[in-house]
């Protein structure tokens, strides 16, 4: 019974995400969701795998439990499509707007994930805090941003790089 | 096979990698960047859903405790090796010169993997063969083949537009 429930919320991971993209990504940041997507679901996995590893975080109920101890859905799925949205829509007026924006993602994540740690057998934490989750999502927000801002910072570059 | 020179193979898969990025053209870095993502993509849920379904083991393997598939080649080698097929893919070429550019890819990765699979334990064939090794390799560069294509054609065409 109690496993039904962590099934459906993977389930609606995988929902929420996937109407996600269709309905609040726009054409024309098309290109610079999917490079953030690709590059946090790169960044995730080192850190997942070192989290495991260290046996800080545990996955006791997960996608393939044969193949691996990892998540598949958060890493594949949440995490990207969140880092994606924040890089879309980051505001580009003052200092502290961008501060207070990137807080409220990471809050977010971290609250999302702090949560199923705390209710459900989809994480949980052995040796870990919540706070250092945030460290974690920091992180890998930052160099999505940084590796996104080197990506689409030059663009005399790009038309080389094309076709 | 010792196991000391299995994990030797490992670590110079690693390395061997790593430097492939020199020979990376500069102007094609971007490319290679998001095939290689890509890859990684596609290649981390088809590899556990492989091994999920007990069609391929790695018995000898790197971090064994987190994972039962192959980091080294999921994660790095199998990407990097995409990255360096779209960066010299030579894509003025005529239709059996692009064909013959996949064969040959797709054939030096699985003739590195049935050398593994016969003297070592690095990766073991359960329910496989190198017949589906290469088919899903030559599908999986197609596919990242023609991501890039569609990534980097309608860029050009988002940038035009405005």
């Amino acid at each position: 019974m109690a496993m039904d429930m962590e099934r459906n919320i993977l389930l609606l991971v995988w929902f929420v995400c996937i109407s996600t993209i269709y309905f609040l990504v726009p054409r024309a940041k098309a290109h610079e969701f999917v490079l953030c997507f690709l590059v946090c679901q790169a960044v995730g996995w080192i850190v997942e795998v070192l989290l495991v590893q260290f046996d800080l975080v545990a996955y006791p109920l997960r996608e393939f439990p044969r193949a691996s101890d990892l998540n598949i859905s958060f890493k594949v799925a949440l995490t990207p499509v969140a880092s994606g949205l924040y890089y879309i829509y980051r505001p580009r007026a003052n200092k502290w707007t961008k501060c207070f924006y990137f807080a409220v993602w990471i809050s977010l994540l971290t609250l999302i994930d702090g949560m199923l740690a705390a209710k459900t057998e989809l994480v949980d934490y052995v040796h870990f805090h919540w706070s250092l989750m945030a460290i974690l999502y920091s992180i890998i927000f930052l160099s999505v941003r940084s590796l996104a801002s080197w990506f689409f910072g030059d663009r005399k570059s790009f038309q080389e790089g094309s076709e | 096979m010792s196991l000391l020179l299995q994990y030797g193979i490992i670590v110079s898969v690693w390395i061997l990698s790593l430097l492939l990025i020199l020979i990376i053209p500069r102007q094609k870095r971007r490319l290679a960047m998001v095939a290689f993502l890509f890859k990684q993509y596609i290649t981390c849920i088809f590899g556990h859903a492989v091994v999920e379904l007990q069609l391929l083991a790695y018995p000898v393997r790197e971090l064994a405790d987190v994972s039962r598939t192959s980091i080294t080649y999921e994660y790095m080698a199998y990407p990097m090796t995409c990255a360096v097929f779209n960066a010299f893919y030579p894509s003025h070429r005529s239709g059996w010169f692009q064909f013959g550019y996949y064969v040959l890819f797709t054939t030096a990765l699985v003739i590195c993997e049935v050398l593994l699979v016969q003297y070592t334990d690095l990766i073991r064939y359960v329910r496989w063969n190198w017949f589906w090794s290469w088919a899903t390799i030559f599908l999986t560069f197609l596919m990242t083949r023609a991501f890039c294509v569609i990534y980097f054609g309608t860029m050009i065409r988002v940038k035009a537009a405005k």
